[in-house]
Protein backbone atom coordinates (compact mmCIF):
# COMPACT_ATOMS: atom_id res chain seq x y z
CA UNK A 1 0.00 0.00 0.00
CA UNK A 2 1.17 3.40 -0.88
CA UNK A 3 2.09 5.85 2.23
CA UNK A 4 -0.77 8.10 0.64
CA UNK A 5 -3.52 5.33 0.82
CA UNK A 6 -1.93 4.00 4.20
CA UNK A 7 -2.97 7.44 5.60
CA UNK A 8 -6.47 7.64 3.79
CA UNK A 9 -7.73 5.34 5.43
CA UNK A 10 -7.64 6.02 9.09
CA UNK A 11 -8.59 10.05 7.78
CA UNK A 12 -11.24 9.73 10.45
CA UNK A 13 -9.01 7.84 13.45
CA UNK A 14 -6.30 10.29 12.91
CA UNK A 15 -8.65 13.61 13.28
CA UNK A 16 -10.07 12.33 16.14
CA UNK A 17 -6.62 11.21 17.47
CA UNK A 18 -4.84 15.02 16.60
CA UNK A 19 -8.19 16.76 17.80
CA UNK A 20 -8.61 15.35 21.35
CA UNK A 21 -5.99 16.97 23.73
CA UNK A 22 -5.52 13.54 25.43
CA UNK A 23 -4.36 12.35 21.85
CA UNK A 24 -1.20 13.74 19.87
CA UNK A 25 0.62 15.30 22.99
CA UNK A 26 3.99 15.28 21.32
CA UNK A 27 2.93 17.80 18.50
CA UNK A 28 0.51 19.36 20.39
CA UNK A 29 2.77 20.26 23.08
CA UNK A 30 6.25 20.08 22.03
CA UNK A 31 6.55 20.09 18.46
CA UNK A 32 4.22 22.72 17.06
CA UNK A 33 4.97 25.10 19.57
CA UNK A 34 8.90 24.73 18.77
CA UNK A 35 8.08 24.62 15.02
CA UNK A 36 5.93 28.05 15.22
CA UNK A 37 9.51 29.74 16.01
CA UNK A 38 11.37 28.95 12.91
CA UNK A 39 8.03 30.03 10.80
CA UNK A 40 7.87 33.75 9.26
CA UNK A 41 5.21 35.66 10.15
CA UNK A 42 2.42 35.87 7.75
CA UNK A 43 2.65 38.36 4.65
CA UNK A 44 1.21 37.17 1.55
CA UNK A 45 -0.34 33.72 1.29
CA UNK A 46 0.98 30.63 3.19
CA UNK A 47 0.28 26.78 2.09
CA UNK A 48 0.77 24.25 4.09
CA UNK A 49 1.80 21.22 2.25
CA UNK A 50 -0.29 17.80 3.59
CA UNK A 51 -2.23 19.61 5.68
CA UNK A 52 -3.94 16.47 7.30
CA UNK A 53 -6.46 17.44 9.59
CA UNK A 54 -5.75 20.86 9.69
CA UNK A 55 -4.35 21.85 13.07
CA UNK A 56 -1.52 23.40 11.96
CA UNK A 57 -3.14 25.50 9.21
CA UNK A 58 -5.43 26.45 11.85
CA UNK A 59 -2.44 27.65 13.98
CA UNK A 60 -1.48 29.70 11.10
CA UNK A 61 -4.60 30.99 10.15
CA UNK A 62 -5.40 32.01 14.10
CA UNK A 63 -1.94 34.05 14.14
CA UNK A 64 -2.77 36.06 11.02
CA UNK A 65 -1.48 33.94 7.84
CA UNK A 66 -3.92 33.66 4.71
CA UNK A 67 -3.36 30.65 4.70
CA UNK A 68 -5.13 26.97 2.36
CA UNK A 69 -4.01 23.92 2.95
CA UNK A 70 -3.30 20.62 0.41
CA UNK A 71 -3.40 17.27 1.13
CA UNK A 72 -3.82 13.91 -1.13
CA UNK A 73 -6.37 12.59 1.09
CA UNK A 74 -10.11 13.53 0.60
CA UNK A 75 -10.90 12.29 4.04
CA UNK A 76 -8.13 14.41 5.85
CA UNK A 77 -9.08 17.76 3.23
CA UNK A 78 -12.99 16.68 4.60
CA UNK A 79 -12.05 17.34 8.28
CA UNK A 80 -9.30 20.72 7.62
CA UNK A 81 -12.19 22.23 5.77
CA UNK A 82 -13.95 22.77 8.73
CA UNK A 83 -10.77 24.83 10.26
CA UNK A 84 -9.44 26.51 7.12
CA UNK A 85 -9.56 26.33 3.21
CA UNK A 86 -8.41 23.09 1.97
CA UNK A 87 -8.48 20.94 -1.38
CA UNK A 88 -7.01 17.82 -2.32
CA UNK A 89 -4.39 17.96 -4.40
CA UNK A 90 -1.26 16.10 -5.34
CA UNK A 91 2.22 17.68 -3.75
CA UNK A 92 3.84 16.76 -6.55
CA UNK A 93 1.36 18.17 -9.04
CA UNK A 94 0.25 21.20 -6.97
CA UNK A 95 -2.90 23.22 -8.66
CA UNK A 96 -1.23 26.86 -8.02
CA UNK A 97 0.62 29.16 -10.14
CA UNK A 98 4.50 30.04 -10.07
CA UNK A 99 5.38 32.61 -7.11
CA UNK A 100 1.63 32.42 -5.91
CA UNK A 101 2.93 31.90 -2.08
CA UNK A 102 5.44 34.02 -0.23
CA UNK A 103 5.34 30.82 2.66
CA UNK A 104 5.05 26.83 2.25
CA UNK A 105 4.88 24.69 5.39
CA UNK A 106 5.34 21.21 5.61
CA UNK A 107 4.32 19.84 9.08
CA UNK A 108 5.50 16.23 9.50
CA UNK A 109 4.04 15.70 5.88
CA UNK A 110 7.23 15.16 3.93
CA UNK A 111 8.35 11.36 5.29
CA UNK A 112 4.63 10.26 4.32
CA UNK A 113 4.89 11.00 0.98
CA UNK A 114 5.35 8.71 -2.48
CA UNK A 115 7.56 11.44 -4.20
CA UNK A 116 8.60 13.87 -1.56
CA UNK A 117 11.36 15.29 -4.19
CA UNK A 118 8.90 15.90 -6.55
CA UNK A 119 6.74 17.90 -3.71
CA UNK A 120 9.77 19.39 -2.69
CA UNK A 121 10.39 21.15 -6.35
CA UNK A 122 6.84 21.81 -6.67
CA UNK A 123 7.11 23.74 -3.43
CA UNK A 124 9.96 25.94 -4.88
CA UNK A 125 7.79 27.03 -8.43
CA UNK A 126 5.06 28.21 -6.54
CA UNK A 127 7.16 29.88 -3.96
CA UNK A 128 8.11 33.68 -4.93
CA UNK A 129 11.64 34.57 -4.94
CA UNK A 130 12.90 35.29 -1.32
CA UNK A 131 9.98 32.59 -0.30
CA UNK A 132 10.77 30.76 2.46
CA UNK A 133 10.17 26.46 3.04
CA UNK A 134 10.05 24.88 6.50
CA UNK A 135 9.60 21.59 7.32
CA UNK A 136 9.35 19.42 10.36
CA UNK A 137 9.78 15.73 9.54
CA UNK A 138 10.57 12.79 12.80
CA UNK A 139 14.28 13.07 13.31
CA UNK A 140 16.06 10.91 11.48
CA UNK A 141 17.80 9.40 13.91
CA UNK A 142 14.49 8.24 15.54
CA UNK A 143 13.22 6.52 12.50
CA UNK A 144 16.29 4.60 12.19
CA UNK A 145 16.48 3.26 16.02
CA UNK A 146 14.05 2.71 19.08
CA UNK A 147 14.67 3.17 22.45
CA UNK A 148 15.04 -0.89 24.51
CA UNK A 149 12.36 0.47 27.03
CA UNK A 150 10.32 3.01 28.73
CA UNK A 151 12.97 3.32 31.47
CA UNK A 152 14.60 7.41 31.63
CA UNK A 153 18.11 6.15 31.14
CA UNK A 154 17.10 3.08 28.57
CA UNK A 155 19.49 2.60 25.60
CA UNK A 156 18.58 4.03 22.27
CA UNK A 157 19.70 1.21 19.75
CA UNK A 158 20.05 1.28 16.15
CA UNK A 159 20.57 -2.77 14.76
CA UNK A 160 20.02 -1.35 10.84
CA UNK A 161 21.38 1.16 8.88
CA UNK A 162 20.80 5.11 9.30
CA UNK A 163 22.23 5.56 6.19
CA UNK A 164 19.42 3.57 3.94
CA UNK A 165 15.94 4.74 3.52
CA UNK A 166 13.39 2.53 4.29
CA UNK A 167 9.86 1.99 5.47
CA UNK A 168 9.28 2.31 8.99
CA UNK A 169 5.79 1.02 10.41
CA UNK A 170 4.29 1.59 13.87
CA UNK A 171 1.17 1.06 15.75
CA UNK A 172 -0.15 3.30 18.31
CA UNK A 173 -2.65 2.14 21.05
CA UNK A 174 -3.40 3.86 24.23
CA UNK A 175 -6.54 5.50 25.35
CA UNK A 176 -8.77 4.04 22.90
CA UNK A 177 -6.99 5.38 19.88
CA UNK A 178 -5.47 3.31 17.39
CA UNK A 179 -2.85 4.31 14.88
CA UNK A 180 -0.88 2.60 12.24
CA UNK A 181 2.19 5.23 11.57
CA UNK A 182 3.85 4.91 7.88
CA UNK A 183 6.69 6.23 7.23
CA UNK A 184 9.90 6.77 5.24
CA UNK A 185 12.70 6.45 6.71
CA UNK A 186 15.57 9.01 5.42
CA UNK A 187 18.52 10.33 6.14
CA UNK A 188 19.63 14.22 6.88
CA UNK A 189 21.50 14.28 3.61
CA UNK A 190 18.81 13.07 1.40
CA UNK A 191 16.37 15.83 3.29
CA UNK A 192 19.52 18.43 2.04
CA UNK A 193 19.53 17.22 -1.48
CA UNK A 194 16.38 17.51 -1.77
CA UNK A 195 15.94 20.69 -1.08
CA UNK A 196 19.47 21.53 -2.63
CA UNK A 197 17.81 19.81 -6.26
CA UNK A 198 15.24 21.97 -5.73
CA UNK A 199 17.32 25.33 -5.60
CA UNK A 200 16.51 26.10 -2.16
CA UNK A 201 19.14 27.35 0.63
CA UNK A 202 19.11 26.02 4.30
CA UNK A 203 18.87 28.97 7.04
CA UNK A 204 18.48 27.51 9.84
CA UNK A 205 18.04 23.95 11.21
CA UNK A 206 16.88 22.72 14.81
CA UNK A 207 16.40 19.62 16.77
CA UNK A 208 14.33 20.46 19.35
CA UNK A 209 15.06 18.82 22.86
CA UNK A 210 12.12 17.65 24.68
CA UNK A 211 11.83 19.89 28.16
CA UNK A 212 10.89 17.18 30.61
CA UNK A 213 10.69 14.05 28.97
CA UNK A 214 14.07 11.77 30.50
CA UNK A 215 14.06 9.75 26.97
CA UNK A 216 13.59 12.44 24.31
CA UNK A 217 15.86 14.96 26.41
CA UNK A 218 18.38 12.51 25.46
CA UNK A 219 17.83 11.63 22.06
CA UNK A 220 16.46 14.06 19.13
CA UNK A 221 12.91 13.82 18.30
CA UNK A 222 12.18 15.79 14.98
CA UNK A 223 13.65 18.02 12.74
CA UNK A 224 13.18 21.27 11.80
CA UNK A 225 14.73 23.27 8.71
CA UNK A 226 13.49 26.45 7.21
CA UNK A 227 14.77 26.94 3.44
CA UNK A 228 14.94 30.08 0.80
CA UNK A 229 14.14 30.12 -2.67
CA UNK A 230 16.66 32.45 -3.73
CA UNK B 1 43.05 21.73 30.65
CA UNK B 2 42.07 23.49 27.29
CA UNK B 3 41.65 20.95 24.05
CA UNK B 4 44.24 22.85 22.35
CA UNK B 5 46.77 22.37 25.52
CA UNK B 6 45.37 18.72 25.22
CA UNK B 7 46.67 18.74 21.31
CA UNK B 8 49.81 19.88 21.92
CA UNK B 9 50.38 17.40 24.59
CA UNK B 10 49.11 14.58 21.64
CA UNK B 11 50.82 16.52 18.87
CA UNK B 12 53.85 13.47 18.77
CA UNK B 13 51.02 11.10 18.61
CA UNK B 14 48.94 13.17 15.82
CA UNK B 15 51.77 13.79 13.99
CA UNK B 16 52.80 9.78 13.41
CA UNK B 17 49.27 8.90 12.94
CA UNK B 18 48.90 11.57 10.64
CA UNK B 19 51.17 10.59 8.50
CA UNK B 20 51.33 6.82 8.24
CA UNK B 21 50.22 6.30 4.37
CA UNK B 22 46.75 5.23 4.63
CA UNK B 23 46.59 4.78 8.53
CA UNK B 24 43.61 6.18 9.31
CA UNK B 25 40.00 7.03 7.09
CA UNK B 26 41.76 10.24 6.14
CA UNK B 27 43.65 8.46 2.71
CA UNK B 28 40.25 6.86 1.91
CA UNK B 29 37.11 8.06 3.59
CA UNK B 30 36.83 10.91 4.75
CA UNK B 31 39.45 13.16 2.54
CA UNK B 32 38.35 11.81 -0.76
CA UNK B 33 34.70 13.57 -0.38
CA UNK B 34 35.84 16.03 1.55
CA UNK B 35 37.92 17.42 -1.46
CA UNK B 36 34.74 16.77 -3.80
CA UNK B 37 32.53 18.96 -1.86
CA UNK B 38 35.55 21.85 -2.18
CA UNK B 39 35.31 24.93 -4.84
CA UNK B 40 38.41 25.09 -7.17
CA UNK B 41 41.63 26.83 -6.42
CA UNK B 42 40.78 31.14 -6.03
CA UNK B 43 42.31 33.54 -4.70
CA UNK B 44 43.50 32.49 -0.95
CA UNK B 45 42.32 29.66 1.13
CA UNK B 46 42.72 29.51 4.82
CA UNK B 47 42.65 26.46 7.03
CA UNK B 48 41.53 26.81 10.46
CA UNK B 49 43.04 23.95 12.75
CA UNK B 50 45.76 22.93 10.06
CA UNK B 51 47.44 20.57 12.12
CA UNK B 52 50.49 18.78 11.41
CA UNK B 53 49.32 20.27 7.87
CA UNK B 54 48.81 17.11 5.31
CA UNK B 55 45.24 18.96 4.23
CA UNK B 56 47.33 22.29 3.50
CA UNK B 57 49.61 20.14 1.69
CA UNK B 58 46.76 18.36 -0.69
CA UNK B 59 44.98 21.76 -1.01
CA UNK B 60 48.09 23.33 -2.42
CA UNK B 61 49.12 20.44 -4.91
CA UNK B 62 45.50 21.05 -6.10
CA UNK B 63 46.70 24.91 -6.38
CA UNK B 64 44.80 26.22 -3.49
CA UNK B 65 46.78 29.57 -2.24
CA UNK B 66 47.04 27.71 1.68
CA UNK B 67 47.68 29.78 5.17
CA UNK B 68 46.84 27.27 7.95
CA UNK B 69 46.64 28.52 11.32
CA UNK B 70 46.85 26.63 14.54
CA UNK B 71 47.34 27.00 17.84
CA UNK B 72 49.64 24.19 18.62
CA UNK B 73 53.54 25.31 18.42
CA UNK B 74 54.62 21.61 17.79
CA UNK B 75 52.11 20.51 15.10
CA UNK B 76 52.82 24.23 13.40
CA UNK B 77 56.55 23.48 13.60
CA UNK B 78 55.75 19.95 12.00
CA UNK B 79 53.65 21.79 9.20
CA UNK B 80 56.44 24.27 8.02
CA UNK B 81 59.20 21.36 8.34
CA UNK B 82 57.20 19.80 6.01
CA UNK B 83 56.46 22.14 3.85
CA UNK B 84 58.95 25.07 4.19
CA UNK B 85 57.36 27.21 1.40
CA UNK B 86 53.98 26.83 3.03
CA UNK B 87 52.66 30.07 5.22
CA UNK B 88 51.50 28.42 8.79
CA UNK B 89 50.55 31.16 11.44
CA UNK B 90 50.02 30.31 14.59
CA UNK B 91 46.54 31.88 16.11
CA UNK B 92 43.63 31.43 17.64
CA UNK B 93 40.73 30.11 15.74
CA UNK B 94 38.41 32.31 17.51
CA UNK B 95 40.46 35.59 16.85
CA UNK B 96 41.77 35.41 13.42
CA UNK B 97 44.49 37.80 12.46
CA UNK B 98 43.19 38.56 8.66
CA UNK B 99 41.22 41.58 7.60
CA UNK B 100 37.74 41.18 6.74
CA UNK B 101 37.00 39.62 3.44
CA UNK B 102 40.41 38.50 2.51
CA UNK B 103 39.83 34.83 1.64
CA UNK B 104 37.71 33.33 -1.01
CA UNK B 105 37.91 29.99 0.99
CA UNK B 106 38.00 28.72 4.40
CA UNK B 107 38.34 24.97 5.12
CA UNK B 108 38.12 23.05 8.76
CA UNK B 109 38.90 19.76 8.21
CA UNK B 110 38.06 17.70 11.19
CA UNK B 111 39.10 20.52 13.21
CA UNK B 112 35.69 22.39 14.37
CA UNK B 113 35.14 20.05 17.37
CA UNK B 114 38.51 21.10 18.79
CA UNK B 115 38.35 24.11 19.21
CA UNK B 116 36.89 25.85 22.75
CA UNK B 117 34.85 28.32 20.94
CA UNK B 118 33.35 26.89 18.06
CA UNK B 119 31.01 29.26 17.18
CA UNK B 120 33.20 32.10 17.70
CA UNK B 121 35.31 30.33 15.07
CA UNK B 122 32.61 29.94 12.90
CA UNK B 123 31.93 34.09 12.71
CA UNK B 124 35.97 34.12 12.99
CA UNK B 125 35.98 32.04 9.80
CA UNK B 126 32.69 34.22 8.03
CA UNK B 127 34.57 37.36 8.48
CA UNK B 128 37.74 36.52 7.16
CA UNK B 129 35.47 35.27 3.24
CA UNK B 130 34.14 37.63 1.03
CA UNK B 131 30.80 37.84 -0.36
CA UNK B 132 30.05 34.33 -2.28
CA UNK B 133 32.77 32.86 -0.09
CA UNK B 134 32.62 29.50 1.38
CA UNK B 135 33.20 27.89 4.69
CA UNK B 136 33.83 23.80 3.87
CA UNK B 137 33.92 21.92 6.95
CA UNK B 138 34.22 18.09 8.06
CA UNK B 139 33.39 17.43 11.35
CA UNK B 140 33.18 13.76 13.27
CA UNK B 141 29.04 13.23 12.83
CA UNK B 142 27.33 14.22 15.83
CA UNK B 143 25.27 10.76 15.59
CA UNK B 144 28.38 8.36 15.99
CA UNK B 145 29.88 10.93 18.86
CA UNK B 146 26.79 10.66 21.03
CA UNK B 147 26.65 6.59 20.84
CA UNK B 148 28.99 3.26 20.05
CA UNK B 149 29.33 -0.05 18.48
CA UNK B 150 28.20 -2.50 20.93
CA UNK B 151 30.45 -5.21 18.96
CA UNK B 152 33.15 -5.11 16.04
CA UNK B 153 31.06 -7.52 13.93
CA UNK B 154 29.45 -5.32 10.41
CA UNK B 155 25.78 -6.17 11.90
CA UNK B 156 27.09 -4.91 15.45
CA UNK B 157 24.17 -2.69 17.16
CA UNK B 158 24.82 1.33 17.47
CA UNK B 159 23.88 2.59 20.59
CA UNK B 160 23.22 5.71 22.74
CA UNK B 161 23.54 5.52 26.45
CA UNK B 162 23.98 9.16 27.24
CA UNK B 163 22.81 12.09 25.34
CA UNK B 164 23.07 13.40 22.06
CA UNK B 165 22.42 16.64 23.31
CA UNK B 166 23.96 19.48 24.89
CA UNK B 167 28.33 20.03 24.56
CA UNK B 168 29.93 16.71 26.00
CA UNK B 169 33.69 16.74 25.94
CA UNK B 170 35.30 13.89 24.03
CA UNK B 171 37.88 11.75 24.57
CA UNK B 172 39.40 8.53 22.95
CA UNK B 173 42.13 6.66 22.72
CA UNK B 174 42.65 4.27 19.88
CA UNK B 175 45.50 1.68 18.71
CA UNK B 176 46.21 0.56 15.09
CA UNK B 177 49.16 -1.02 14.04
CA UNK B 178 51.64 0.25 16.72
CA UNK B 179 50.44 4.02 16.73
CA UNK B 180 48.24 5.13 19.67
CA UNK B 181 46.50 8.37 19.82
CA UNK B 182 44.14 10.46 22.19
CA UNK B 183 41.65 12.18 20.48
CA UNK B 184 40.48 15.55 23.14
CA UNK B 185 38.02 17.66 21.43
CA UNK B 186 34.06 18.02 22.40
CA UNK B 187 31.09 17.04 20.83
CA UNK B 188 27.88 19.24 19.93
CA UNK B 189 24.41 18.01 18.64
CA UNK B 190 23.84 19.05 14.86
CA UNK B 191 21.80 22.03 15.45
CA UNK B 192 24.55 23.37 17.31
CA UNK B 193 26.93 23.29 14.69
CA UNK B 194 23.93 24.98 12.39
CA UNK B 195 22.82 27.65 14.85
CA UNK B 196 26.58 28.75 14.61
CA UNK B 197 26.36 28.85 10.67
CA UNK B 198 23.04 31.04 11.37
CA UNK B 199 24.77 33.34 13.23
CA UNK B 200 27.49 33.41 11.28
CA UNK B 201 24.91 34.97 8.50
CA UNK B 202 26.13 31.71 6.52
CA UNK B 203 23.70 29.41 4.44
CA UNK B 204 24.09 25.73 3.27
CA UNK B 205 23.26 24.67 -0.18
CA UNK B 206 25.33 21.03 -0.34
CA UNK B 207 25.91 18.49 2.70
CA UNK B 208 27.27 15.19 2.68
CA UNK B 209 27.07 12.05 5.74
CA UNK B 210 29.71 9.96 4.87
CA UNK B 211 30.03 5.87 4.32
CA UNK B 212 32.79 3.87 4.37
CA UNK B 213 34.14 3.00 1.01
CA UNK B 214 33.46 -0.56 -0.16
CA UNK B 215 37.50 -1.10 -0.75
CA UNK B 216 37.43 -0.39 3.61
CA UNK B 217 34.42 -2.96 3.39
CA UNK B 218 37.07 -5.90 1.42
CA UNK B 219 39.75 -5.31 3.70
CA UNK B 220 37.57 -5.32 6.99
CA UNK B 221 33.89 -6.00 7.12
CA UNK B 222 33.71 -4.48 10.03
CA UNK B 223 34.13 -1.13 8.75
CA UNK B 224 30.52 -2.31 6.97
CA UNK B 225 29.62 -0.58 9.97
CA UNK B 226 30.14 2.87 8.53
CA UNK B 227 28.01 2.16 6.07
CA UNK B 228 25.00 2.37 8.40
CA UNK B 229 26.16 4.81 10.61
CA UNK B 230 27.83 8.10 8.97
CA UNK B 231 31.21 8.53 10.83
CA UNK B 232 32.00 11.95 9.43
CA UNK B 233 29.27 15.41 7.86
CA UNK B 234 30.88 17.30 5.16
CA UNK B 235 29.06 20.51 4.74
CA UNK B 236 29.70 23.82 2.55
CA UNK B 237 28.53 26.87 3.64
CA UNK B 238 28.79 30.46 2.19
CA UNK B 239 28.48 33.85 2.48
CA UNK B 240 25.80 35.59 1.12
CA UNK B 241 26.13 38.48 -1.34
CA UNK B 242 24.30 41.73 -0.80
CA UNK B 243 21.57 40.89 -2.41
CA UNK B 244 21.10 37.62 0.13
CA UNK B 245 22.23 35.32 -2.82
CA UNK B 246 25.23 33.29 -3.74
CA UNK B 247 27.29 33.02 -6.99
CA UNK B 248 27.45 29.64 -9.05
CA UNK B 249 25.27 26.95 -6.99
CA UNK B 250 27.57 24.20 -6.00
CA UNK B 251 28.18 21.55 -8.10
CA UNK B 252 26.69 19.30 -5.87
CA UNK B 253 23.55 20.56 -6.02
CA UNK B 254 22.91 19.21 -9.05
CA UNK B 255 19.89 16.96 -9.66
CA UNK B 256 22.69 14.80 -10.78
CA UNK B 257 24.05 14.77 -7.89
CA UNK B 258 20.85 13.66 -6.19
CA UNK B 259 21.01 10.86 -8.40
CA UNK B 260 24.57 9.79 -7.65
CA UNK B 261 25.38 10.71 -4.20
CA UNK B 262 28.43 9.31 -4.29
CA UNK B 263 31.13 12.40 -5.09
CA UNK B 264 34.13 11.36 -7.34
CA UNK B 265 37.77 13.43 -5.95
CA UNK B 266 40.87 12.65 -7.23
CA UNK B 267 42.43 10.69 -5.52
CA UNK B 268 44.85 12.60 -2.54
CA UNK B 269 48.16 12.11 -2.33
CA UNK B 270 50.04 11.47 0.82
CA UNK B 271 53.26 13.11 1.77
CA UNK B 272 55.15 15.94 0.93
CA UNK B 273 53.38 17.82 -2.29
CA UNK B 274 54.83 18.86 -5.94
CA UNK B 275 56.36 22.05 -7.23
CA UNK B 276 53.10 23.17 -8.87
CA UNK B 277 51.96 25.83 -6.56
CA UNK B 278 51.84 29.47 -6.64
CA UNK B 279 54.41 31.51 -4.41
CA UNK B 280 52.59 32.65 -1.25
CA UNK B 281 53.27 35.95 -0.09
CA UNK B 282 54.67 36.56 3.04
CA UNK B 283 54.04 37.37 6.52
CA UNK B 284 55.08 40.86 7.32
CA UNK B 285 58.77 40.65 9.46
CA UNK B 286 57.34 42.03 12.46
CA UNK B 287 54.13 39.85 12.77
CA UNK B 288 56.32 36.39 11.54
CA UNK B 289 58.94 37.19 14.50
CA UNK B 290 55.86 37.58 17.06
CA UNK B 291 54.56 34.40 15.53
CA UNK B 292 57.71 32.27 16.24
CA UNK B 293 58.23 34.26 19.80
CA UNK B 294 55.11 32.72 20.42
CA UNK B 295 55.64 29.54 19.42
CA UNK B 296 58.78 29.44 20.84
CA UNK B 297 57.59 30.04 24.31
CA UNK B 298 54.43 27.93 24.51
CA UNK B 299 56.76 25.40 23.05
CA UNK B 300 59.05 25.65 25.96
CA UNK B 301 56.51 24.45 28.09
CA UNK B 302 55.63 21.31 26.74
CA UNK B 303 59.18 19.76 25.45
CA UNK B 304 62.22 19.23 26.80
CA UNK B 305 64.11 20.27 23.09
CA UNK B 306 62.09 23.44 21.50
CA UNK B 307 65.33 24.37 20.13
CA UNK B 308 65.45 20.95 17.28
CA UNK B 309 61.79 21.30 17.39
CA UNK B 310 61.76 24.85 16.01
CA UNK B 311 64.68 24.14 13.37
CA UNK B 312 62.12 23.39 10.75
CA UNK B 313 60.29 26.60 11.82
CA UNK B 314 60.84 29.52 9.32
CA UNK B 315 58.78 31.74 7.92
CA UNK B 316 60.32 32.96 4.48
CA UNK B 317 60.18 36.61 3.86
CA UNK B 318 59.23 37.22 -0.06
CA UNK B 319 56.90 39.89 -1.56
CA UNK B 320 53.29 40.34 -0.56
CA UNK B 321 51.66 39.09 -3.83
CA UNK B 322 47.98 39.60 -3.09
CA UNK B 323 46.68 36.79 -0.38
CA UNK B 324 46.11 38.40 2.88
CA UNK B 325 48.62 39.51 5.12
CA UNK B 326 48.07 38.96 9.06
CA UNK B 327 46.68 42.14 10.96
CA UNK B 328 48.95 45.33 12.30
CA UNK B 329 47.29 44.58 15.58
CA UNK B 330 48.09 40.95 15.68
CA UNK B 331 50.93 41.72 16.77
CA UNK B 332 49.89 42.05 20.49
CA UNK B 333 47.31 40.10 20.28
CA UNK B 334 49.51 37.35 19.24
CA UNK B 335 52.05 38.09 22.64
CA UNK B 336 48.43 38.03 24.82
CA UNK B 337 48.02 34.64 23.31
CA UNK B 338 51.27 33.55 24.58
CA UNK B 339 49.58 33.41 27.81
CA UNK B 340 47.40 30.10 29.14
CA UNK B 341 45.76 29.62 25.95
CA UNK B 342 46.07 28.87 22.67
CA UNK B 343 42.49 27.48 21.52
CA UNK B 344 42.56 26.32 18.20
CA UNK B 345 44.18 22.68 17.32
CA UNK B 346 44.80 20.50 14.42
CA UNK B 347 42.77 17.90 12.30
CA UNK B 348 42.58 14.94 14.15
CA UNK B 349 39.72 11.69 13.89
CA UNK B 350 41.30 9.27 11.99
Amino acid sequence: MSLRDAWDVQAAEWTRFARDPLGDRWNLDFNIPSFLELVPGPRRRTLDLGCGEGRLAAELARRGHRVVGVDSSPGMVAAASQLVEAAVADAAALPFEDDEFDLVVAFMSLQDMDEPEAAVQETARVLEPGGRFCFAVPHPITLAGRFESREPNARFVIEGSYLLPRRCEDVLERDGFRIHFVAMHRPLEAYVLMLAAAGFLVEALREPRHPTNPRWARVPLFLHVRAVRP
Amino acid sequence: MTVSEDWEREARNWIAWARAPGHDSYWEHSGPPFFGLLPAAGRATLEVGCGEGRVARDLAARGHRVTGVDASPTLLAAAREADPAGRYVFADAAALPFDDATYDLVVAFNSLMDIEDMPRAVRESARVLAPGGRLCVCITDPLADAGRWERREADAPFVIEGSYFGRRRFEGTFERDGLVITFPGWCYPLEDYFRALEEAGLIVDAMRESRAPKAAVRRDPAAERWRRIPNFSTCAPFVPDARGRRGRPHPLTSTKALAHPKTRAPPIRGGVVGSTRLPLPSLPANVARNCNETAKTLLRRHTRRPDTLLAGVRLAARRRTGPPPLRADSRDTARDRSGPRPPARASPAG
